[in-house]
């Protein structure tokens, strides 16, 4: 039995950890961060596997166990990598260590201005916009109402389109 | 360079970033490595007969397992004290009601705070917002100097944030986050909580379609191995529901739960949401100003609904009955309009004004 979890959470990371791992990357915005919680992911999967029902599909699954680690994550971010954070790197919210993953020049503008609105707008556009969840399986990933998910994406499309326009990257015209 | 994006290019750029995010495969496949070790190592664990499934497996920091204990108590929280639940419909209807014009669309302060604070980067806890005292206290996290760089921006954007709303009866305080080292007996007392927490969600989990056929209110594992469920009181089927349950524990786990099922007044536990959604929408509204000269508000629904709103106000003061009155006219106002019907139906209440001496001044 548990051999067989193993496999399936194998093949469940070839298939999926990407698309974890840049929703939880979107979030944080720091690289070994979303490792770690992509890390616990898969980890917490194969724990409550049992759980798992087959009524929502595993994509669906992995993205809220993702979502839940990474705002407990948020919620209570550890001071002690907060301070190498602040006083050894500097850092930068928005760079990416080239050497592990990077992002193409067309799309490193909106990446920066994803990263820029606030928490709630982002995930609902990673979700919907980007990984392309239709409206149910994104209330069941946030643990929100359906028509909080589309109010919140309505709210959240004009937000980005005013970032994009401020760091100068839209015409204003065209909204 | 500016580029032109029309609606749908927005949404075609959306797409795109997805696959143009480009993650080096030695970096997955890295990552891939420490997963199946951590999970092996779970499972040779299973093998020594030891289904505690420790935290030695990873450097689990402190905070993460405090997180965790976390979820567990705010699980069992919100599972029995469900009745503090909030429907968005309700709280939408609170929304629009011109309560004096300004509580419109207005978010509890604290999370205002919370909000603008996280957006800006800030590493903080908090706020606290202690309302007798009229203090909120943001608690900065990390060193000393760090709390000295940021003390005074975070206390502007607080101030600003309460200046823009007309909360002028709050004092702000900026203090250093202290982290309190837990003892070896609390360590393990949290170590325990999260073992339980796990089994006990295996047990849920197991519940659940039990839970799903019926219609269950509230669920949780109590942690003197009871399962309490709350059922509505109309609900006939009670004595079949347990059997059911004890049924999937019997093929579950070899330990013995108990269960324990509490019928729920459901026209009480309406007109409690109604009303405490009706409190929450004027306390930050009444505290917040100086000029209302409120403290605390409550509300209670038993025998029948009613408001307090407990004010400094001295009670022999000639003004404090004319004080008592307003509040009791602005709130009525409030009570009876047309948005408000949702929410305060046709239950009579009373609206109390209290002295600083605990009288009743309106």
């Amino acid at each position: 039995m548990s051999e067989y979890r193993k496999l399936e959470i194998a093949d469940w990371y070839d298939q999926h950890s990407k698309s974890i791992l840049s929703f939880i990357l979107l979030m944080v915005k720091d690289y070994q961060q979303a490792e770690d919680l992509t890390h616990d992911t898969f980890v917490k999967a194969y724990l409550y596997h049992n759980s798992f029902k087959q009524h929502s599909s595993e994509r669906t699954w992995l993205f809220s166990i993702a979502h839940n680690l990474t705002v407990d994550f948020l919620r209570k971010r550890k001071p002690s990598r907060f301070f190498k954070e602040v006083f050894l790197f500097q850092k930068d919210n928005t760079s990416l260590p080239e050497e592990m993953i990077r992002i193409k020049e067309e799309s490193s503008e909106l990446y920066k201005a994803l990263g820029e609105i606030k928490d709630t707008y982002r995930k609902v556009i990673v979700l919907r916009k980007i990984k392309g969840f239709s409206i149910e399986d994104t209330a069941k990933i946030l643990s929100w109402t359906e028509s909080k998910v589309k109010s919140t994406l309505f709210r959240a499309i004009p937000a980005l389109k005013k970032q994009l326009i401020k760091e100068g990257y839209l015409d204003e015209k065209t909204i | 360079m500016k580029k032109q994006y029309e609606e749908t290019d927005l949404d075609i750029s959306l797409k795109k970033l997805n696959a143009d995010l480009l993650w080096k495969t030695k970096q997955k496949q890295e990552l891939k490595k420490r997963i199946i070790s951590d999970i092996e190592k779970l499972e040779s664990q299973e093998r020594n007969k030891n289904p505690i499934l420790s935290t030695s497996i990873k450097k689990v920091s402190l905070i993460r397992k405090i997180t965790y204990s976390g979820i567990a108590l705010v699980i069992l929280f919100s599972l029995f004290i469900g009745s503090a639940f909030i429907s968005p419909a309700m709280a939408e209807v609170v929304s629009k009601i011109p309560f004096l014009n300004s509580i419109i669309n207005k978010k509890p302060v604290g999370t205002i705070i919370n909000e603008e604070l996280s957006e800006r980067g800030y590493k903080f806890s908090g706020p606290n917002i202690n309302y007798p005292n009229k203090t909120i206290a943001i608690f900065v996290e990390g060193s000393n100097q760090y709390y000295k760089s940021v003390k005074g921006e975070i206390e502007g954007i607080v101030k600003d944030i309460l200046q823009s709303n007309n909360y002028d009866a709050y004092k702000v305080k900026i203090e250093k986050y202290v982290d309190v080292p837990y003892s070896e007996e609390e360590k393990k007392h949290i170590e325990e909580l999260e073992k339980q927490h796990k089994k006990d969600m295996v047990l849920s989990r197991a519940l659940d379609k039990v839970f799903e056929k019926y219609h269950i209110l509230q669920y949780g594992v109590n942690p003197n191995k009871t399962i309490e469920i709350a059922l509505p009181d109309t609900e006939t089927n009670t004595e079949e529901i347990k059997k059911e349950i004890n049924n999937i524990l019997q093929k579950t786990t070899k330990e013995k739960y108990s269960v324990k099922i509490n019928k729920v007044d459901m026209d009480k536990r309406d007109r409690d949401k109604r009303w405490m959604t009706i409190l929450d929408s004027i306390t930050d509204e009444l505290i917040g100003k100086r000029d209302y000269k409120v403290t605390l508000t409550g509300y209670s629904i038993n025998p029948e609904p009613r408001i307090n709103i407990w004010t400094s106000l001295n009670s022999p003061d000639s003004d404090s009955k004319e004080h008592g009155d307003n509040i009791e006219k602005i709130l009525k106002e409030y009570l009876n309009s047309k948005e408000m019907q949702p929410l305060v139906k046709n239950d009579s209440y009373k609206i109390n004004v209290y002295s600083k001496d605990k009288k009743k001044i309106n």
